[in-house]
């Protein structure tokens, strides 16, 4: 007894119906980092971002459909939804409805003479935050805060829908819900 | 359309109150978690839920408004019971259909694809197949009658990691391809914060926590600071559990207004969704319902602390 | 999943397998289940009734005339044939009726059962009545074909009134039809009840034995009042013994199943245990005789149809109370 090939789905039949047989696979597969510290939403839209950087992933290139990230991960599909919204929002993909979602954009790139004197900068803080007494860990923990206070004060101003991991400041608990 | 909703029921057996005056409103379209202890209640509940109980007390019904067991529920309900009972002495293409056989509706090309994808051969029988895929077999017969709800009954419980991630990979691509919902009882809660959206906790047949888990964990956060110095203001905060250590203390706590400086000499961190359950479960007392401050969706009972 | 729709499916209307119009399952459907799962357990079943069919068959029932005396292996054959029959009820029960139910109940597959589209009650009637009409219709043919094969032997007992005994009363074709029936239906409800295998077919065992032995023994007797005559040409001797010689030696039917004697008053009265103590003069003067109960022989067939009659209606009977036992309780 067959059912009609109407149950399948609307991206197996546009690929079947073109001439250029099935479309290309994803070239990047996702991987999820298993403790708690960043939001899983957040860890793929670095992943896109990070392989946008090291040149895995150009423009046009599709992304894993919902349904094999989820398949590989084993997470809810609302968390590949809200990673692939948040990379619409910062303009690096678009979705196309029944095809799935692409890079659009690329990431600023900071030029390298830019990078050294960053690089720079950051190096004659360290030296500074030893000197003041600060060991390795206590000097990621002081940047990891720090950077944590800059992205909440920076997102304040930006309107966006928040994780769950934005509440965590009592300011943005209003966001939720 | 509530994909769940009960109101004050209550199942008894004997001697023994399985589920206590349980009063729960779902919605539809989330991938559900029923947490607890073994002997919770939540066999119970998903038993009822499907129609192979009765309520002793108060009512049950699913898919907004259905009499579980009723012809209706039947069709739109797919159930994995524990321990995914299959006939073993069928070989898997008989099972299959035989298990069409049962049902009105029925994607029988879905399945084979799906068998064929997990590698799952026809021709072997039931008994013969590993654990992971009875599971996955299980799995198929429930969804190849394209149910709006998926029920799982401990669906991991004899599983290995492998087969587990495997299995959990596979309901989520079906939850991603069809839209449905999914409820799921598991006594094991590290895995479920990266595949649940709604919580329910049951302890001793007692409803804990019902919830998104993004609203519960926006809710909630861990407090670490001086031990001895308890002094928090308690009418502000709601202190769920407390781990005390010499010096330090982990507290839980439940914030109920928006806005909350961190008190002073206390340093805040998220609370993962594992530390919220575990606390609740500690303390059969405590508990959280949806309620107007803490779920757009319900209304109805307050919080209790 | 709530924010948007799924990105990559087709969220499916309901899909009907073809021919599918009404909202219940259709029968065929479930015959194709209880065909699947119980062909093994008919098959073996009926392999013993199989075995003595083709012993019939195959071999001659022994002479009346020659049973004690020269073919010793053909009486053995007959024994072990209508015990092999007088066990298939039993086997029936023990192995279709006790395990359909109880044995889904102890693997835990009711679960998987009752949670599909056919409901609870479709589901136990397509499983059961198909299976005790199929294993009535065997039972049918298995007693014509013992009565056939009985009488081609030339079985004098037939027609000396051993028709009416048990052993051979009940494997006549309607009430083997409607034991089988039976001992499927009390399997299937104590089954039902108990929900262990091998419990529930002790109790069919033990109930089944029970009924069977009350029947043979009493209820069977009085389907009909039995009637009461003289028995011609009785002797009777001083102290209330006597004897009597009754000749059967119409054509080819069932003799009369003779259930008592006693001495009685011309009238039928029967005699008090003091009056017995007389001389066989009194008696003669007394005109007293020998009465018989019994019933006639023409009332073969109607005892039969009566036995069969209670057997299938008790049957029902208990096939619905487990229709009602399965609705209201849990799997």
């Amino acid at each position: 007894m067959t059912i009609d090939k109407g149950s399948k789905s609307e991206a197996d039949i546009v690929a079947s119906d073109t001439a250029n047989s099935s479309p290309a696979a994803s070239p990047i597969a996702f991987r999820l980092d298993p403790g708690p510290g960043v939001p899983t939403y957040l860890q793929l839209v670095h992943q896109v971002e990070q392989s946008l950087r090291l040149g895995y992933l150009k423009e046009g290139d599709r992304l894993p459909t919902v349904k094999e990230a989820v398949n590989a991960l084993a997470i809810n599909p609302n968390t590949v939804l809200k990673a692939y919204r948040e990379l619409e929002h910062r303009g690096l993909a678009i979705g196309r409805p029944g095809q799935g979602t692409f890079i659009a954009g690329t990431l600023r790139r900071v030029g390298l003479a830019e990078q050294k004197a960053l690089r720079k900068d950051l190096l004659d803080w360290l030296r500074t935050a030893e000197d003041a007494g600060l060991d390795a860990e206590g000097m990621e923990a002081l940047f990891a805060s720090s950077l944590r206070d800059f992205l909440d004060r920076r997102d304040e101003k930006r309107p966006r829908r928040g994780g769950r991991r934005a509440v965590r400041s009592s300011r943005q608990a209003g966001e939720v819900a | 359309m509530k994909l769940m909703e009960t109101s004050g029921l209550t199942k008894r057996f004997r001697r023994t109150w399985a589920l206590r005056d349980c009063t729960l409103a779902i919605p539809a379209g989330h991938v559900v978690a029923l947490v607890g202890p073994n002997g919770a209640g939540k066999t119970t509940l998903l038993n009822l839920a499907v129609g192979l109980l009765r309520p002793t007390f108060g009512r049950i019904s699913v898919l907004g408004g259905e009499k579980p067991g009723s012809v209706a529920a039947r069709r739109r309900v797919g159930f994995v019971a524990q321990d995914a009972p299959l006939y073993g002495h069928l070989p898997a293409g008989d099972m299959l259909h035989l298990a069409r056989n049962l049902n009105l509706t029925w994607d029988e090309e879905r399945a084979r694809d799906r068998l064929a994808d997990l590698g799952i051969p026809l021709a072997r029988k039931v008994r013969q197949l590993s654990g992971g895929q009875r599971a996955q077999l299980a799995l198929t017969v429930a969804l190849a009658k394209r149910p709006e709800v998926l029920i799982l009954d401990e669906p991991l419980a004899s599983l290995d990691p492998l087969a587990r991630h495997d299995f959990m990979g596979s309901l989520m691509a079906a939850v991603a391809e069809d839209g449905l919902s999914v409820v799921f009882s598991s006594h094991v809660v590290s895995e479920l914060e990266r595949i649940a959206d709604y919580l329910v906790v049951l302890n001793e047949g007692r409803l804990q926590l019902a919830g998104e888990v993004d609203v519960l964990l926006g809710a909630h956060h861990i407090l670490t600071g001086p031990g001895g110095e308890m002094a928090l203001d308690s009418k502000r905060i709601a202190v769920v559990q407390a781990t005390q250590a010499g010096a330090q203390a982990h507290l839980l706590v439940r914030t109920s207004a928006a806005d909350q400086p961190d008190p002073p000499g206390w340093l805040s961190s998220p609370a993962t969704l594992e530390d919220l359950v575990l606390a609740y479960l500690r303390d059969p007392k405590a508990s959280v319902l949806p309620g107007p401050d803490l779920t757009a969706a319900a209304g109805g009972q307050a919080a209790r602390a | 999943m709530t924010a948007s729709a799924p990105p990559a499916g087709l969220r499916g209307e309901p899909l009907r397998p073809a021919g599918e119009k009404s909202a219940r399952v259709a029968w065929r459907r479930l015959a194709w289940v209880t065909w699947r799962q119980q062909r093994t357990a008919l098959a073996g079943l009926l392999a013993l009734p199989a075995v003595a069919a083709i012993a019939m068959a195959a071999i001659a029932a022994p002479d009346y005339g020659s049973s004690y005396t020269d073919d010793p292996a053909r009486v053995g054959l007959k024994s072990a044939v209508v015990l092999l029959l007088q066990l298939t009820p039993v086997l029936a029960g023990l192995f279709i009726g006790a395990p359909l139910i109880a044995r889904e109940a102890e693997q835990g597959t009711l679960r998987l059962a009752w949670t599909q589209g056919a409901d609870r009650t479709r589901w136990l009637l397509c499983r059961t009545v198909p299976v005790m009409v199929l294993l009535a219709l065997a039972a049918a043919g298995l007693g014509l074909e013992l009565r056939w094969w009985l009488r081609a032997g030339g079985w004098a007992v037939w027609y000396a009134g051993g028709q009416w005994l048990p052993q051979f009363f009940s494997l006549n074709p309607l009430p083997f039809a409607g034991w089988v029936t039976l001992s499927v239906s009390l399997g299937l409800l104590l089954g039902a009840a108990i929900r262990r295998t091998v419990p529930a077919m002790a109790a069919m065992l033990a109930c089944y034995a029970a009924l069977l032995s009350a029947t043979s023994l009493w209820w069977r007797h009085g389907y009909l009042s039995p009637l009461l005559r003289v028995v011609p040409h009785a002797t009777i001797v001083s102290g209330g013994g006597y004897g009597y010689g009754v000749g059967f030696s119409r054509g080819s039917g069932p003799g009369p199943y003779i259930l008592g004697t006693r001495l009685g008053w011309p009238d039928g009265r029967p005699l008090s245990a003091s009056q017995l103590n007389h001389t066989a003069a009194w008696f003669r003067e007394h005109h007293i005789a020998v009465w018989m109960t019994y019933q006639p022989s023409n009332r073969y067939s109607t005892f039969q149809f009566i036995e069969f009659g209670w057997l299938v209606a008790l049957s029902a009977l208990l096939v619905g109370l487990t229709v009602v036992l399965i609705s209201r309780r849990a799997a």
